[in-house]
């Protein structure tokens, strides 16, 4: 009899999953749970799509033929409740699809505010096309000029680049005493609000929202626990991402701000595995997150829900994308405190406002962080899982060297 | 199963970097030859190893130059061209590659009839003798071509393929090497394909083959240094010091002459010129340098709007082969933005690059000449 596979969630995690499953087995059942009205699309890609740059059907990520053709059974459905016990997952309209295994790739959603005004309109979150689409129609149906943009992460960044693209000037209310301080280093995070206020952004640092105000039903300004009040007819959310999985209450599966998963997406529970957003991986401290390692963990998923054999091989992740018109770069571990074992070592750049980052445990190369150019980032990579080692006395390495220590002292061209 | 046609060093990228793509759609916008219509999510998905090509990819395929400005667009740093390289091979592997491409690689390489090779290298030889302005050729090249005995040097001049080309750069080498007083044996002809075309055709398995080949065939003359002017060659020759690791170092012309610069005696002269680079050697073995360095000894640089590693341009040597009209435009682009600096020279570092714009040019009021042969130009006696 053919095996049978659910995946729960249609994002890079589950996309990446069934195709790796059906890579290895071509008899079996798959049956996928799409929550979003939209199918699969490059979610990274949404501020591109934001600022006018790409159609939304530049967005879609697969031909709409990708199900058909790879036998998969797409369902349009938000899962109510998974019952691991009798190997069932019941979906929105009460329909019950059993399992042989069942990934989770059910990702994260954006935290909301909680605070007075919270709800009104002009509030928005930003993580799905539906999102852009709201504020993209709420900015041009209210001649909006001034945003406020909450939190100051990659997303709260990005977000304030869009907004600033559409021609609003934007102010960023931020908790912490900078810019990305969960990612980025200081020097980074400089740079990267040196720019900003250069195209007339501004900051509030060490604040949060006591309430956001209203005039006729619809937002005009927050003010800020210190008291200070921002004009804004929007405010932009941007204070984190939650991973979704209410639907697994009393399925015994454990939660703990996300799934706690193996090396190999495996879950505590028999025949249960989570990639993605949701899952946290015992152990990986500081990965970078982010689309590819997404897609990465769902193919591992894939590949051992299919009974492929297990890989001791670590698997090095790397996250590059843009952050406020530059180039950026996140390998391996690279956000370890600097103690122990763990030392950063500083890459000697050309660019002004280049920057980039070793982190080294025992000597040797174990992760790196790159702004401005990342076209590094694969050197690190090479460097991470040749498990390359830096001299000790070193506290600053030049690029030509890296290189070197990366690929044997070929020049970098794969082909 | 499909999977065959794409060669397992090819898979294992193309599959990591296929997920790490995030539809940015920087560089199909980067793309000098993409169909506007195409999306990344038919390319991506036509690129995977199990699925078959869609008429605009199988097109695409065929006319992607490697240029790799797709790679320098890339915010995910997803190594598009690469990925290309995979689509390539699968275009020939389901029997779509153009007949341009089928014809463009009829002779080259070792393992071709050896009837049709020496038919052509005889053409070739008389052409030379009884042609006034090619008569150097048949002094300085003819011997060599397809050779088999090497003596031992210090330098290796390889000529592969281009030893062919309408233009003297590869008579002026031997020539300047000789002025040097160099220890030097040379190396040319189709038997010693580098490969490197082959593999930006989809037949990576004889581009393998005859890398394997031409390392053996270096290796009896035991050089230092192995100089050439062609980008590919040099690309082919860095792949095969990363794979085989043999002693000697591959050397751009350029590299070559700044080891001499002394001894040359390069006279500078005063109108600036401009400098097109490789895309191969300028962008993907990342060596924008060693060109500008013997340019500053000759002549002042201005540089096009479009130029070093991250902007520069292709010729459009390789796949516009197949769509000239295109190849045309994208050229006399090119050549308009060179005579848009002021300068009324554009020196190229790449022989491939001298060929394709040899046409071209003419129509244009710019001159375009090999480094190399502009050197020799400036040499003193």
């Amino acid at each position: 009899m053919s095996a049978n596979y659910v995946i729960i969630g249609c994002g890079a995690a589950g996309v990446a999953a069934a195709e790796s499953i059906r890579e290895r087995d071509e008899n079996c059942k798959i049956t996928m749970y799409n929550g979003e009205p939209f199918p699969f699309y490059f979610r990274p890609a949404l501020s591109y799509f934001m600022k006018g740059l790409i159609s939304e059907e530049k967005l879609y990520a697969k031909p709409v033929y990708w199900a058909q053709a790879r036998g998969i059974r797409a369902l349009h459905e938000k899962v109510a409740s998974v019952r691991p016990v009798d190997r069932e997952v019941a979906g929105d309209s009460g329909m019950v699809t059993s399992y042989d295994k069942l990934l989770i790739a059910t990702g994260a959603w954006p935290v909301t505010l909680d605070c007075p005004g919270a709800n009104l309109p002009g509030v928005f979150t930003y993580r799905s096309i539906m999102c852009c689409r709201k504020i993209t129609g709420y900015i041009q149906k209210r001649a909006v000029t001034e945003a406020v943009v909450v939190g100051g992460g990659i997303l709260g960044v990005e977000l304030a680049e869009n907004f600033m693209s559409l021609g609003l000037k934007v102010t960023m209310v931020v908790r912490g005493s900078r810019l990305l301080d969960s990612r980025f280093d200081a020097q980074m995070a400089q740079i990267i609000q040196r720019k900003m206020e250069a195209d007339g952004a501004t900051f509030v640092f060490g604040a949060q929202l006591a309430e956001v105000a209203s005039e006729s039903g619809h937002t005009s300004a927050v003010i800020t626990d210190g008291g200070q009040r921002i004009s804004a007819g929007i405010v932009g959310v941007a204070v984190g991402v939650r991973p979704m999985g209410k639907f697994l209450t009393g399925s015994g599966i454990d939660w703990e701000n996300g799934i706690a998963v193996d090396s190999w997406q495996r879950t505590g529970v028999d025949g249960v595995f989570a990639a993605g957003d949701v899952a946290q991986v015992k152990g990986a401290h500081g990965s970078p997150g982010g689309w590819l390692t997404a897609s990465l963990q769902g193919a591992r998923a894939g590949y051992c829900m299919a009974g492929g054999e297990e890989d001791a091989r670590p698997v090095t992740y790397l996250n590059a994308s843009h952050v406020y018109k530059m180039r950026y770069a996140l390998v391996g571990r690279f956000s370890a405190p600097e103690e122990g074992a763990i030392r950063k070592v500083r890459l000697t750049m050309s660019g002004e406002d280049e920057y980039g980052l070793l982190t080294l445990e025992n000597g040797r190369i174990v992760g790196g962080a790159f702004l401005g150019g990342a076209d590094l980032a694969w050197d690190v990579a090479r460097a991470v899982e040749n498990r390359v080692r830096v001299g000790q006395a070193q506290t600053t390495l030049d690029v030509g060297t890296l290189r070197h220590l990366a690929n044997s002292g070929a020049p970098a061209a794969l082909f | 199963m499909i999977k065959k046609a794409i060669s397992a060093e090819l898979a294992d990228w193309t599959g990591v970097n296929l997920k790490n793509c995030f539809g940015a759609d920087e560089c199909l916008k980067a793309c000098p030859v993409a169909d506007p219509s195409l999306t990344i999510a038919e390319l991506n998905e036509t690129t995977m190893p199990e699925t078959l090509l869609t008429p605009k990819t199988a097109a695409f395929a065929a006319e992607c130059i490697q240029c790799g400005r797709c790679d320098a667009a890339c915010p995910a740093q997803a190594g598009r061209s690469v990925m290309m390289l995979s689509l390539k091979e699968k275009m020939v592997w389901e029997g779509k590659a153009p007949e341009s491409h089928n014809r463009y690689f009829q002779l080259k390489g070792p393992d071709k009839s050896a009837f049709k090779r020496e038919a052509f290298n005889g053409i070739m030889k008389t052409r030379w003798r009884l042609s006034a302005s090619e008569r150097i050729k048949s002094e300085k090249l003819a011997a060599h071509i397809d050779k088999e005995d090497f003596r031992k040097a210090e330098f290796l001049l390889y000529f592969g393929c281009y030893i062919f080309t309408k233009q003297l750069s590869a008579a002026h080498t031997v020539e300047i090497a000789e002025k040097l007083g160099l220890d030097f044996e040379v190396m040319g002809g189709l038997k010693s394909c580098c490969g490197w075309p082959q593999l930006l055709g989809g037949r990576t398995r004889d581009a393998e083959n005859y890398h394997l080949f031409l390392f053996e065939m270096i290796q009896r003359s035991s050089p230092a240094y192995v100089v050439t002017g062609c980008a590919e060659c040099f690309m082919a020759l860095c792949k095969i010091k990363q794979k085989y690791n043999p002693a000697f170092t591959p050397l751009t012309t350029s590299m070559w002459l700044n080891m001499f610069s002394d001894k040359l005696r390069l006279k500078r002269g005063s109108a600036p010129v401009t400098f097109h680079d490789s895309c191969h050697i300028s962008r993907k073995a990342k060596m924008p340098e060693p060109a500008r360095e013997l340019l500053a000894k000759m002549n002042p640089l201005v540089e096009m709007k479009r130029s070093g590693p991250m902007d520069t341009f292709c010729c459009g040597y390789w796949g516009l082969k197949s769509n000239p009209e295109q190849l045309k435009a994208l050229q006399a682009d090119r050549l308009r933005e060179a005579a848009d600096t002021g300068a009324n020279t554009m020196v190229v570092e790449c022989l491939s690059c001298l060929e394709s714009f040899s046409d071209a040019q003419a129509s244009s009021g710019v001159r375009v000449v090999d480094i190399l042969s502009l050197a020799r130009e400036r040499m003193g006696r």
